[in-house]
Order: structure tokens, then sequence, then C-alpha cells
């Protein structure tokens, strides 16, 4: 008798799983299911260190004033206007620069009580409790000297702060508010002054003092960073759910205060009522959800899967697929202080062997062209100058006028500097998991044979290669910079000051005209003033070519068409989930 | 046997703690400055930096919330050449260059006053009033430049020169001097003579190893929470998973291997070990794409549409076990598949094979001549002998196994023990990631001793005692 290898078993199990095979979902508007790449850390603003809890958390807790996503333009979110810029008179505090913010009356925290500028000092002073890991709001809010409150309203106050800087209003008006009655029921802080707390020596003093350290331990405490009992900001959402490696969710609060002033402060706008993020690491995955129409939004895709996206009917039939460019820009570093690549000529000679048509080509279409620092978006972007083209004949020009001609006829260019005779050969220095870094360096030895330079590549671990770019050991490097929605400060990557002894600016560029323009740009309020100042600066860069300026990438955002009226950002994720309806 | 038992358990914890060694050493030498990624991220473009001296006060704090101002181990091996106090320098680039200056003067007394000079003259410094204030930034950031870097500068003379400061004028030509003497000089033979370090218990492998197992202390770095709830809710996804997988495996394996070898010859077998063939060859995450591509998704047809595109399924709040049970089956039985059949490949192959090799010795012959059936010889007499290399290779596919499921677990997007390693590696979230390492070394280890037990239970003349 034959008998089969299968148990009956196998058809129990089969029976099992069957009744759960999928029937179709309803369609809910109100409700966002968004792709999260991987879990957040904490959603506590302070403390978490990953961009995956900003894009939960931003839902949740509210700042004083934040950047437009649509316009880029600062805007009140959590006070009445914007801040008020004054200079302090008499007193200790005499000739500084102070802001004056005042917190909407309407605003009030979950259990109905009023947020005030209590609250604003409470978030302070949690930031700069030394015993509290928040070291990079520490360092962004160091300029603070003293918060003073309003005599007669305890919703106004001045924050007195000791540099005359541009950006001072932003970034104190980035702080999210925590609510004190939440985060410190015993009211350990009130104990210290934030005069006290934010200045050094004082504070080095309370390391160890014991209810710095309860705060902080209890602050630090998981508790405060992801259970939904603890976990509550000014915003319109609260988080009902977390299952780790799943889905955390968040429900829109009931007569949340914003509604109300959502048509006056359209900062305030929440129409969705739950926000679903669902955590789905892989991409290949993603698709497989998509195609399902289990998720409505979802971004950073890769220009690879990008092409599956738009060639995938079920995907298309059920999304809009956005393209929009993100803050961000892809440049050739060129180490300014290199014997070969200090001549200005040389620089802009290689700027001319990009074939950087071909270069987007490589990115699927997925880039822009920019010819400076800044963003296209920006209001100050210099529009005037246009992108350096591929003209093999001004490069060879441009290396000739620099006195480097192949004079032992081998195909590559020599010169003598300072009475050595040298080849014209310059090594790049790239990331080996940089698919984009590889393929432009690749793109450029093929064009700087036709012009007589021999660039050797050099890939390698890319923390070694930023390590070495870092200290100045590199020659050429492509390499990508991240951008702020604020207004550009240009001294930490720009400024001569800066171009020694690991400093920002990298390439080691220094022009003392640019130096001076910088420094204006700092401290000029009047924005008209301050964009002219930036368009000047964008031409010095682009006359002296310090690095070849490449393009600002896009990146697909695919949103469903649920949602109509949806649009991309290019703040990242690339999109504001509170707008969709 | 329960000797025996004991002293294989007794020999796994040695195993284990140089399993944590090594792993530990790996991840401390692997590339990247784990500062300089931390001081990136967390203070990139933060105005305050540009500010030579609140640079090296965050940079000292994140060493010290890295756990980087320890020592590595209980003794460091260094040479004689070496400044004494290198260990406590936790400011990295002076440390280097404080490595650097020794190894090329051989001079631990020069290193340690020309820190001392750089030191007291930003203390002088510190002390100018307002009144020189670009002349004041620009020596102090020369003077850290000098920390990080001893190659004469120019800079520093300029200023020297123009300084009205007589102190301070004195003592910038003292440490021109000291970086002239660095520049010139060769190494010493000091570099050659080693010289070991005793470091004490206040080091990072110590502390890794007593928090590891200290209940407390044994939390996250990423999210403060319990090293071990994280891990609990991560391992029952792989744990159920690669059960069910070994489970299927096994229990397919044997079954198939048995029947192979009753039709050995017959065209149905032949087509099943082409089949087995043709599977083996088929990488496991292609085929686990290729089934959630027909069936989880409406691309060819939504008759096809069976699965769920991945996860592990949400449980509501009133259902029942079954359901729970039917919910989980549902989302684990495309990614048990895809562990399973490659295993179950490898296994009945051997398994065929060995009952191959075992069916031509004397006593089957001799049990088929006496009149058993070809099931009976094989079940009773042939399987008993054949099954040794069977229980070998159990042992070691269970180690295999949860390496596999590493890459369905991402493919199949179940939040299992993988996802949860490879996230804590690049965070660098050692507590948890230590831990992992620990509880597949743990699950290793016991699926040897299980290997052997099993051994000896079936074969009695292996002999334990020994």
């Amino acid at each position: 008798m034959k008998k089969t290898p299968f148990n009956p078993i196998f058809l129990l199990l089969l029976l099992l799983v069957f009744p759960f095979c999928k029937s179709e979902k309803k369609v809910q508007v109100d409700v966002v299911t968004v792709r999260l790449e991987s879990d957040p850390d904490r959603l506590n603003p302070m403390l978490s260190s990953v961009g995956f809890a900003t894009d939960v958390f931003r839902y949740m807790f509210y700042p004083l004033v934040d950047i437009d996503p649509a316009t880029l333009e600062l805007k009140p979110v959590l006070v009445t206007n914007l801040p008020v810029k004054s200079t302090v008179k008499g007193g200790e505090n005499d000739g500084l620069t102070s802001y004056e913010f005042e917190i909407l009356p309407e605003a009030k925290w979950d259990n109905g009580s009023d947020i005030t500028a209590n609250d604003f000092i409470f978030t302070l002073k949690a930031v700069f409790n030394p015993a509290v890991g928040a070291e990079r709001w520490r360092a962004l809010l160091s300029f603070i000297k003293d918060v003073k409150i309003d005599e007669k309203n305890s919703k106004k106050f001045k924050v007195v702060t000791t540099e005359d800087y541009f950006l001072s209003d932003p970034i104190l008006g980035s702080v999210n508010i925590y609510p004190e009655y939440l985060y410190d029921p015993n009211k350990l802080l009130r104990t210290f002054s934030i005069a006290d707390l934010v200045n050094r020596e004082k504070s080095a003093q309370l390391t160890d003092d014991p209810k710095l350290k309860q705060f902080a331990e209890s602050f630090t405490d998981a508790k405060y960073s992801r259970d939904p009992k603890f976990v509550s900001g000014a915003g319109p959402y609260i988080l009902t759910e977390w299952q780790t490696g799943q889905q955390l969710v968040l429900e829109k609060k009931q007569n949340w205060w914003g509604d109300k002033l959502a048509g006056k402060y359209p900062m305030l706008t929440a129409y969705p009522q739950k926000l679903v993020f669902r955590i789905i690491p892989d991409e290949t995955a993603m698709m497989g959800f998509l195609r399902d129409g289990s998720l409505d939004v979802a971004g950073s895709i890769s220009p690879s899967q990008y092409n599956n996206l738009n060639g995938d009917a079920q995907i298309t039939s059920k999304y809009n697929i956005f393209t929009p460019t993100v803050l961000q820009y892809y440049y050739f570093a060129m180490n300014n202080k290199d014997a070969i690549l200090s001549d200005v000529k040389v620089r802009k000679a290689i700027a001319h062997l990009m074939d950087l048509d071909g270069a987007i080509g490589l990115l699927d279409g997925l880039g822009e062209r920019i010819t400076g620092p800044f963003h296209p978006s920006k209001p100050y972007y210099n529009h005037n100058l246009k992108p350096v083209p591929f003209d093999m004949n001004t490069a060879t020009t441009l290396l000739d006028e620099a006195g480097w001609k192949d004079t032992d006829k081998d195909g590559i260019r020599d010169k003598v500097i300072n009475g050595k005779p040298t080849k014209l050969s310059v090594t790049i220095s790239f990331g080996a998991n940089s698919d984009i870094g590889k393929k432009l360096s690749l793109m450029l030895q093929e064009n700087g044979k036709k012009a007589g330079i021999d660039f050797v590549l050099d890939s390698r671990e890319m923390s070694q290669v930023m390590g070495d770019v870092k200290a100045g050991k590199f020659q050429m490097s492509p390499l990508k910079n991240r951008l702020d929605p604020l207004p550009d400060d240009p001294f930490n990557s720009w400024h001569s000051a800066t171009a020694t002894g690991g400093g920002g600016n990298r390439v080691g560029y220094s022009n003392p005209e640019a130096d001076k323009i910088i420094e204006k740009i700092r401290t000029e309020y009047n924005v008209a003033e301050r964009n002219k100042l930036y368009e000047k600066f964008q031409e010095i860069l682009y006359n002296d070519q310090p690095v070849v300026f490449l393009f600002a990438p896009k990146e697909p955002v695919i949103i469903s068409k649920k949602f109509p009226d949806a649009k991309p950002t290019i703040i990242k994720p690339g999109f504001t989930l509170n707008y969709f309806h | 046997m329960s000797a025996f038992i004991i002293k294989r358990l007794l020999w796994g914890i040695p195993t284990l703690l140089v399993i944590l060694l090594l792993c530990f050493l790996l991840l401390d030498h692997s590339p990247g400055k784990t500062v300089d990624t931390y001081m990136s991220n967390n203070f990139e473009g933060v105005k305050s930096m540009e500010n030579v001296e609140e640079y090296e006060y965050y940079y000292i704090q994140s060493v010290k919330k890295l756990g980087l101002d320890k020592p590595a181990f209980y003794f460091t091996l260094t040479n004689r050449a070496m400044l004494d106090t290198i260990g406590r320098i936790t400011f990295l680039p002076k440390k280097t260059q404080a490595e650097k200056l020794s190894a090329t003067s051989g001079n631990k007394k020069a290193v340690g006053e020309y820190f001392h000079t750089i030191d007291y003259l930003l203390n002088q410094v510190r002390r100018l009033t307002d009144t020189v204030f670009v002349q004041k930034n620009e020596l102090t950031r020369e003077l850290y430049n000098a920390k990080k870097d001893a190659d004469y500068s120019e800079k520093l003379e300029q200023i020297s020169q123009t300084i009205d400061d007589k102190n301070i004028a004195s003592q910038l030509k003292n440490l021109l001097e000291q970086q002239k003497y660095f520049a010139r000089n060769k190494p010493s033979a000091s570099l050659l003579i080693p010289a070991i370090k005793w470091n004490g218990t206040d080091n990072r492998f110590h502390l890794m190893l007593t928090r590891l197992f200290s209940g407390e202390k044994n939390i996250s770095l990423i999210d403060s929470r319990p090293v071990w709830l994280k891990i609990r809710e991560s391992l029952r996804f792989t744990l159920a998973i690669n059960l069910l997988a070994f489970i299927l495996s096994v229990f397919v394996s044997y079954k198939l291997a048995i029947w192979l070898s009753m039709n050995a010859g017959r065209r149905v077998a032949r087509s099943v070990n082409s089949l087995m063939f043709v599977l083996y060859t088929m990488p496991a995450f292609w085929v686990g794409s290729m089934l959630l591509m027909f069936f989880s998704s409406s691309t060819y047809g939504s008759m096809l549409n069976w699965f769920p595109p991945g996860g592990v399924g949400d449980i509501g709040q009133g259902d029942n076990f079954f359901e729970i049970v039917g919910i989980r089956l549902h989302h684990y039985l495309l990614p048990v598949i895809c562990i399973s059949y490659p295993v179950i490949v490898f296994l009945t192959t051997h398994l065929k094979d060995s009952i191959k090799d075992a069916s031509g010795n004397q006593w089957a012959v001799t049990a088929r001549a006496k009149g058993l059936s070809e099931v009976s010889t094989i079940k009773r007499h042939v399987l008993r002998n054949a099954i040794f290399p069977y229980i070998t290779l159990l042992g070691n596919i269970i180690p295999s196994i949860f390496a596999g499921s590493v890459i369905m677990e991402v493919l199949f997007n179940i939040p299992g023990m993988g996802r949860l390693a490879y996230q804590s590696i690049i965070s660098r979230d050692w507590p948890v990631l230590f831990n992992i390492i620990l509880i597949s070394g743990i699950i290793t280890v016991l699926a040897q001793i299980l290997t052997d037990i099993l051994y000896a239970w079936l074969d009695p003349r292996i002999n334990t005692g020994k």
C-alpha cells in the first residue's frame, strides 16, 4: 500500500487559513495610512535623534512658529503673531536683543488648562537641565540669556538673547512646547531659574543636583516617549496605539481648540480623524502594500523603484505620483588648498567637463540643475546664473591658459609647480555604496581622458571618505549637502574662518569679499536687502567655482487618489498629513 | 548522562564569552569614528559650533554619552614612548595628536609640556579684555588647531609678533619652539618596547558584560526601554515562524525521504527529485518575492489574491484564540514556506542518500530475506542506522534557519529579531545587540547539545561518560 507523504493536518491548516483570506477593504476617507521606514526612537522631541520620530510627533507637538511647507515662509503656530524683536534698555541685560511672543488665548492643553509662558519656560528648563540628554537643543539655543514673563499677561513673554542674529526668532520659535502639568507633575524644575540653567558655569555646579537628576530620569523614561497616557503636546493629534515594528496610530483630539482658529491661522488646519503609520522598512514589501491598496501615502522612494511604480497599472490607477525636489543638493567638492585645484581656471575647466544632463539621466530624470549652494525653490536663488554647460573646447582652452600642456605626449597634461614637474592627475574619493557618486566619478574620468586630465578613482567606505574630507586630506569628492527650510546662513560652509581645524568649510574656500557679505547676511533683518546680498554671494561663488554645483534631487512621493487636493512639499518627508481631506 | 549534559552546558559558558568578546572587538574596530558620526548627526549646522571652545565642550559631552571615555578592555597594549595619561584624554583629536607626537619624538615629557603650554595659553587668552576681540578669537582658534595638529603654524608666529601682552608673546614663542622640536625629531627606540597598561574593571567590555546580566540597567540606548522587553516583542514572531518552519521541514523531509526511497526508480519519484533540484537552485528571497507578487496582490487576477502583503496582522480587542491563530497563520504561511523549502530539500536529499547507503547492508538484505516488507525493512531496520547524519544536520540547521529568517523578515515585513538586530547595528544600540548575540549564541549551543543528547539516546554505542 502506498501512503501519501502528507498528512491531513496540512489540509486542516489550509482550511484554517482560507476563511481569513482578504475581502475588499472599506474606503475610509478620514483615515490616512502612511508608510514609515522604521519605528521612531522616541516620541519626545527633545530627546529623539531619528528623523522618523519627527515625521510622527510633528502632528502631536506644536512649536511657537514654523515654516509653512507650501510657501517656505515663517508663520505663527501657537502664537498670535511672529515674534517682535527689540533691544533691552536698562538693567543687567542692557543692549541685548530680545524677542516677544504671545501665545494664542484659545490655546489649551488636554486637561483644559491654558498653554502659558510658564510651559515655554518649563520646556527650556528641561532642555538646559544638564542631566537631560538634549545636547543638540542646548547647543542650538545656547544664545538664550533669560526669559521674562509679562506681568499682566501670563501668555506673553520676552526671550533675551546674547547675540544679534537673523535666524534667532525661527530657532527660538521651533521649540516644541511640553505641558508642565504632565511632564513635571511634582514641579521639580520650579526650584531653578532659567537664567541659572542657561549659564554654563552655574549649570555645571548643578550637575549633581538630586532634583535635576530625578527629573531627567523620569523625563528620559520610556513612558514619556511611547506611553499614550504620558505623551502629549499642543498639537491636534494624540497617540493611541504603538505596536513596535508594526504600526503607530494617532487620533484627532475631540474638540481640539485649534479647529475654530484654522480659518485665521492656516497652520492649525487638521482634517483627518486618524493617522496610521505602518512600519515598512523594505521597498519591495512597500510595493505589495501599495498594490493591495492598504497604504495611502509613501515617501522616500528610490529612483529605481520610481520606474517600477510608473509602469504598474495597479498603482497608477489608485495613486498620484509626484516628484518634488527635496532640500538637498549634490556637488563635487574640490580642495581649494590643493596645489592643482587652487587654480580657479582648473576648477572651471573641471566644471565644464561635467556632462550633467547625462548625470541627471542617471537619476532617471529625478534631479534639477543648480548653480549655487541654495535650493532653487528659495526666493533668493539667483536665476540669472546659468548652469555651467558641458563644453570640451572651453575646458581645454582654460587648461591651456592655466599653463597645463601635454609636453611629454603621454595624453596627460603637465606643468612645473614650485620647480617640480607635476602631472595633471586628480584623485576622486567616493563612498563605495554611493551609486550616484560612483556614476558621476566614472563620467568625469571618461571626459577627463579626452581633456588630458587623469582622474584617479578611489572608492572606500563613506565614513572614511568623510573623515579625509573633514581633515582636508582629499582632492575631489562627490558629496551631498542637506539644506534647511529656514533662510540659509552660508557662514558655516563658506566663510574663511571655518576653513581650518575641522570647520564646516571643508573645501577650504576663502574670499575676503564673500566673507564680508556672509557676515552682513547674518545681521540683515530686511528681507529684500538680505536677498540682494544672497544673490551677490551666489555670483561670487559662481565666479570662483570652489566646488561644482550639480543638482537638487527629486524624491518621488505617492499619494492615494482618495485625497485629490493633497500636494507634496519640499520639506521632508514630502507631505503634510494634516491638510489631507 | 546528566554529567554529560552538565559538562556540555558548562562548556557553553566560555564559548558564549568568547563569542561576545569577538563581537565586541569587531564592533569596536568597525570603521567610521562613532563620535564624528554622532557629532555630525547632532550638531551639523548648529551655529554655536563655530566657537572652538563650544565644539570641544560638546565633543567631550558626546564622548561621555557614547561611553567612549573609558578604555575598551581590561588592559591596553601600547609602547614605552606613549604619554602615560593618554587614556584620560577624551577629546579624541587631541588624543590622536598626543599619540602622533609621542610616536615621532619618543619624548613623553616634551609631549606633556606641549599640551601644558597650550592650556596655559588658552587660559591667559580667555582673560584678555574684549578690546582685541578679533585677535583673541583668532588666537583661540589657532591654539585649538595646535592641539589637533602640531605642524608649525605661521599664523601663530604672526600673532606672537603683534600681540601686546608680553607674557602671552613669550609663551607663544615657547610653543613655537616646541613645534619646531617635534618637526625635527626622529622616532626613538622606546617606541619598539611594548608596555601593558592595566585598566581595571572600569572598561567598556566589563560594563557591557555587567549590564547584560543586570536587570534594571539593561535598557536600550535608543528608547530607554528594557532590552528584554524589546527582544521578547520581536522574538515571539521569530520563534513562531522558525518553529513552524522547523517542524514543517523535519516532518516533510522525514516523510518524503522514506517515500522517495520506497519508490526509488519510479517515474513519479524521479520527477519529485528533479523538482527538488530545481527548487534548491532557486534563491529563497526570489521565490519569496514571486509568491508575494502572485498570491498577495491582484496583479495576476484577483482570484489569486489570497494572502496579505506582509506584516503579522492586526489582532482585534475581542478576537478569540482561534481567530488570533488564524490571523497569525494566514500571515506566517508564505514566510514559513520560503524558510523551510530549501531546508526540506536539503534534509530530504541527505536522509534519502543515507537510507540508500544503509539498505545495501547485509542486515537489510537479511531482513528482506526473512520476508519483511520493504516498508518494515526501512522503518524498523534501515532508518535507525540511517538517521544519525540526519540528526547532526538537524542541530546545524537550527542556527541557519534563524539566519535565513532575517531576509524573510525584511521581505515579509515581520518585526522579528533579525530586523531588531539590523536596526541596533545601524543605530549602535549595543545593549540590544549584545543581548541578541547572546541569545543566538545560546540557541546555537543548545542546538548542538540537543544533537549530542539525541545521538547518545538513539545510539547506545556512544559513550557519554568520557
